[in-house]
């Protein structure tokens, strides 16, 4: 039932591969991130799915149909989707209605079904007392909401949001996100979703493409990419977390709490198998691997600390209490997970 | 699904308008120049008996060439001391009013060099109604103290000051105050300040700015033309253009030669002032300008600066109003004997008036109308669909501006002296010419605002149009046009502004018939006829403040730096 399907999609700006073998299989309806450091293809991606870039290599398809490939590329405006710009894109010689209406208009619809079809829109995101407003005269958030509410006028198929948050305050972006979802919940549309910022990546997408110089490293759910991140990037790309390298392999990628304090009591400094153990997996306890305090962060419901193992590597974890700098303390790791590389 | 409408063309063949309009571009602008080389280096292989032999030889050439050097370097440094000297001014201190005192100052550039150099004649000499009126008048018959190299310096000092102010302005208003805050916190004294971080920071605007006023002393004609010819004193553009009027196209040869030893320089000089104009890199978002406080003196400053506007623009203006209403020259102005005459004789009488009137309205709306049409399309096409060779033809567009206008003019006589090749139509004689050179000149002027604009306009607007299904000329009509046009507009204006004075290239192109207003005030000063000319000349600045200020309200939308005398 994947429905946006990109196949081995390459874009390259001169000799650079900015986008390099590509593949996704986006289920419709679902809520995507593209998430990744910046420079890493994400919204390079985020345009050739709506058509303003053309690609070097591969196929983009839409529900069976063809949009994108060798001698071939479906023009923007005949896509049926729609965007959320970065910088919003709102028209500062229309005011909120125009804007909103400006595809409506293009399609033919006039006089009153063009009024109710943009006064539904604008009512969907509680703005129909500001319909006379020019986009200037709005907060940032109004904006982004006036953006919105011209993405649903037109019922895409698709909707791309470019870091649609980046340029709003800490305070909105929470009630933001929570638009965002009640909007995906509404349209029924697939959300294709570009951001660097892995905590709204995490708490928006059903599923999330990590994206790393142009490839993709891991296509996940958010709860596997934070629990089993494929690789050594992932892992530090994601949450929080100390990669502790041990001497042996392992057998299973699973481990549990007596596997890795087995791991790390016996065969430390070394670098044969890289081991993520997350910080609140670690507990502070009577026996186990000596650790020195090095620094303490106070994070108002805990603190958290990194200390070094007896080989020199550090670890993260948390505890309740206060802990002395230089202080040693003993610790029991619970669980962690092998990395690939 | 065909290929029709893609986002970006980079792997695209570039469509048959963009070659079209680049087409013309090339006509307009590269031809003329191209010409005018091929012309000077015609019979260069005949070594001693070639015509740039022969001027080189001249030493008529040396002279002229010494003396345009000599009057633009003491006009340089004049505009220097007064433009940097009242940037620092007024961009730096507390002072009020600065958009008047801005406004105020840019004047002098707007007004055409041959009214400036009229009004001054006005002001000073024997014949002068002013100096009459307050009884302070030298004895009749005492030489006129403006005929002279000194005379032409001054005039050009004062007319070139407002392009180093406005170079020195820039550089001054981008300075961040932390920065200064931040040299005041490590210990700095006010003058200290002054010497070790304002003065390195806008020293390359200085620079520039002096690049630039020297090329426009150099290819002034108006002043050293008004001034410079009754005393025989001659620069390099008018022994040009007296060479054309004594000689005609017999001459053609060894006067583009001249023209191009002058197109050179002047290249150089725009070279230098291109060199300087390369920023400082600033860190930082630019914060709130610098404005350090006068304290108890800043109303003696104020003074001081109406004190100089007073003396570099409202005495010269007073004594070309006082010159337009006597009764006939020489007679000393008083309430009773005020005379109108002047005024009416150029509204009703005398058809050569009207029809220059005429003339120069139809060449400046013409030449500013299709400019902005010009200018339009070529914008987008350069923004947005970038090719390297694009900014090769944006120099280009500069080239016809920055020569010198004569050297211009000669490259058009030269390019339409035959009739033009397959229709058959002669522009020469026409006002067709000076309607073509026009274009060339000024299609930089009618740009700059319309490129600023267009660079600033985020491409994302035109994708968001683009997503609701609009095509290429919806988002041009829907999106583009609509938020271009202020600054197309502003460029229209800045043309017609400029054009409708016009001097240097229509004194060697206009035929009778087809004067325009910039000729008529010469002709008419150069024929004797003071005050219908100082009458002419007192409509003209008129007319260009009631046009600096509709562009100041136009301007008010529009990006930084469209309009020159607006922040």
């Amino acid at each position: 039932m994947a429905q946006l399907v990109l196949e081995n999609v390459s874009k390259l700006f001169g000799s650079s591969r900015v986008v390099d073998g590509l593949s996704l299989d986006i289920p419709t309806g679902s809520f995507v991130a593209l998430l990744g450091p910046s420079g890493c293809g994400k919204t390079t991606t985020l345009r050739m799915i709506a058509g303003f870039e053309q690609l070097n290599q591969g196929t983009i398809h839409v529900e069976g149909r063809q949009l994108a490939g060798p001698g071939l590329h479906v023009p923007p405006d005949k896509r049926n989707m729609s965007m959320v710009f970065q910088s919003y894109a709102l028209w500062p010689h229309m005011n909120v209605m125009d804007n909103v209406g400006y595809a409506l208009k293009l399609k033919g619809i006039k006089a009153e079904a063009y009024r109710q079809q943009v006064f539904q829109a604008l009512e969907t995101v509680n703005l129909t007392h500001l319909a006379e407003r020019a986009p200037q005269d709005l907060s940032g958030g109004q904006r982004q909401r006036v953006a919105l509410a011209r993405c649903l006028v037109s019922h895409p198929e698709v909707l791309l949001l470019d870091e649609p948050l980046a340029n709003l305050d800490q305070h909105l972006r929470a009630s933001m996100e929570e638009t965002f979802r009640a909007f995906h919940r509404r349209t029924g549309a697939t959300f294709i979703y570009v951001t660097h910022d892995q905590a709204e990546a995490m708490a928006l997408a059903d599923y999330v493409a990590v994206m790393n110089h142009g490839r993709l490293e891991q296509w996940d759910t958010p709860e596997q990419l934070y629990q089993y991140p494929q690789n050594t990037w992932v892992a530090r790309f994601i949450g929080q977390g100390s990669i502790i390298y041990v001497r042996q392999k392992t057998a299973e990628r699973s481990l549990t709490g007596d596997n890795v304090m087995q791991l790390l009591s016996s065969s430390l400094g070394s670098s044969q198998q890289a081991v993520l153990i997350r910080p609140e997996h670690v507990r502070v306890a009577a026996t186990g691997v000596e650790l020195q305090v090095l620094s303490r962060v106070f994070k108002g419901e805990r603190y958290k600390y990194t200390g070094r193992l007896p080989d020199g590597q550090e670890m993260d974890f948390y505890h309740q209490g206060r802990l002395e700098i230089e202080q040693n303390v003993c610790v029991q790791v619970q669980q962690a997970w092998a990395l690939l590389d | 699904m065909t290929n029709s409408q893609p986002a970006t063309f980079k792997n695209q063949t570039i469509q048959w308008w963009v070659w079209g309009l680049l087409f013309v571009i090339f006509v307009i602008n590269v031809l003329p120049s191209g010409r005018l080389l091929a012309e000077a280096l015609s019979d260069i292989a005949q070594a001693g008996q070639s015509s740039f032999w022969k001027v080189l030889n001249a030493p008529a050439t040396w002279q002229a060439t010494w003396h345009s050097f000599y009057t633009s370097m003491l006009a340089t440094t004049l505009a220097v001391v007064l433009g940097a000297g009242l940037a620092f001014f007024i961009a730096l201190s507390n002072i009020r009013a600065k958009s008047f005192w801005v406004f105020m100052f840019m004047l002098p550039m707007m007004i055409p060099p041959q009214v400036t150099a009229l009004s001054w004649l006005q002001l000073m000499g024997p014949g002068s109604a002013l100096l009459q009126l307050l009884g302070v008048a030298p004895a009749l018959g005492s030489p006129q103290p403006l005929y002279s190299a000194w005379g032409i310096a001054l005039l050009m000092g004062i007319q070139h000051a407002p392009l180093v102010f406005l170079s020195v302005r820039t550089s001054l208003l981008v300075l961040p105050k932390e920065l200064i805050e931040a040299a005041r916190l490590s210990g700095a004294s006010q003058s200290r300040i002054m010497l070790d971080m304002v003065f390195p920071l806008c020293k390359n605007g200085i620079l520039a700015g002096a690049a630039i006023a020297f090329v426009s002393a150099l290819g002034n004609f108006g002043i050293p033309a008004m001034l410079g010819i009754p005393a025989s004193y001659y620069v390099l553009p008018t022994l040009i253009y007296q060479k054309m009027a004594d000689f005609g196209p017999l001459m053609l040869n060894e006067v583009s030669s001249l023209s191009v030893i002058v197109g050179l320089i002047a290249m150089f000089g725009v070279w230098v002032q291109h060199r300087f104009q390369a920023k400082i890199p600033l860190v930082g978002m630019p914060g709130k300008p610098l404005a350090f406080a006068l304290g108890r003196s800043r109303i003696w400053c104020e003074a001081g600066l109406a004190l100089i506007i007073l003396v570099i623009l409202v005495m010269p203006l007073m004594a070309l109003v006082t010159s337009s209403l006597v009764p006939a020259i020489g007679v000393v102005l008083t309430m009773d004997n005020l005379s109108f005459s002047a005024y009416a004789q150029m509204l009703t009488g005398q058809g050569v008036t009207w029809r220059a009137f005429q003339n120069s309205m139809l060449l400046s709306v013409g030449a500013a109308f299709i400019l902005a049409c010009l200018a339009l399309p070529l914008v987008y096409v350069v923004v947005r669909r970038p090719r390297r060779f694009y900014s090769v033809v944006l120099m280009l567009i500069d080239v016809p501006y920055a020569l010198p206008g004569v050297v211009l003019a000669i490259a058009c006589i030269l390019l339409f002296a035959k009739p033009i090749p397959v229709v058959e139509i002669s522009l020469y004689g026409s006002l067709g010419i000076i309607l073509f050179a026009y274009l060339s000149r000024f299609l930089t002027v009618s740009l700059k605002p319309v490129h600023s604009s267009m660079m600033q306009l985020d491409v994302a607007l035109e994708e968001a149009a683009q997503l609701c299904g609009a095509s290429l000329t919806r988002r041009w009509r829907d999106i583009v046009f609509p938020l271009l046009a202020p600054a197309a507009f502003a460029g229209f204006l800045l043309v017609f502004l400029i054009a409708v004075n016009e001097l240097t290239v229509s004194a060697l192109l206009w035929s009778a018939g087809n004067e325009t207003l910039g000729v008529l005030i010469f002709n008419l000063a150069d024929g004797g006829e003071t005050v219908l000319a100082s009458a002419v000349a007192v409509s003209i600045v008129l007319m260009i403040a009631v046009l600096m200020i509709c562009l100041s309200v136009v301007g008010r939308n529009l990006p930084k730096g469209v309009i020159p005398w607006r922040n």
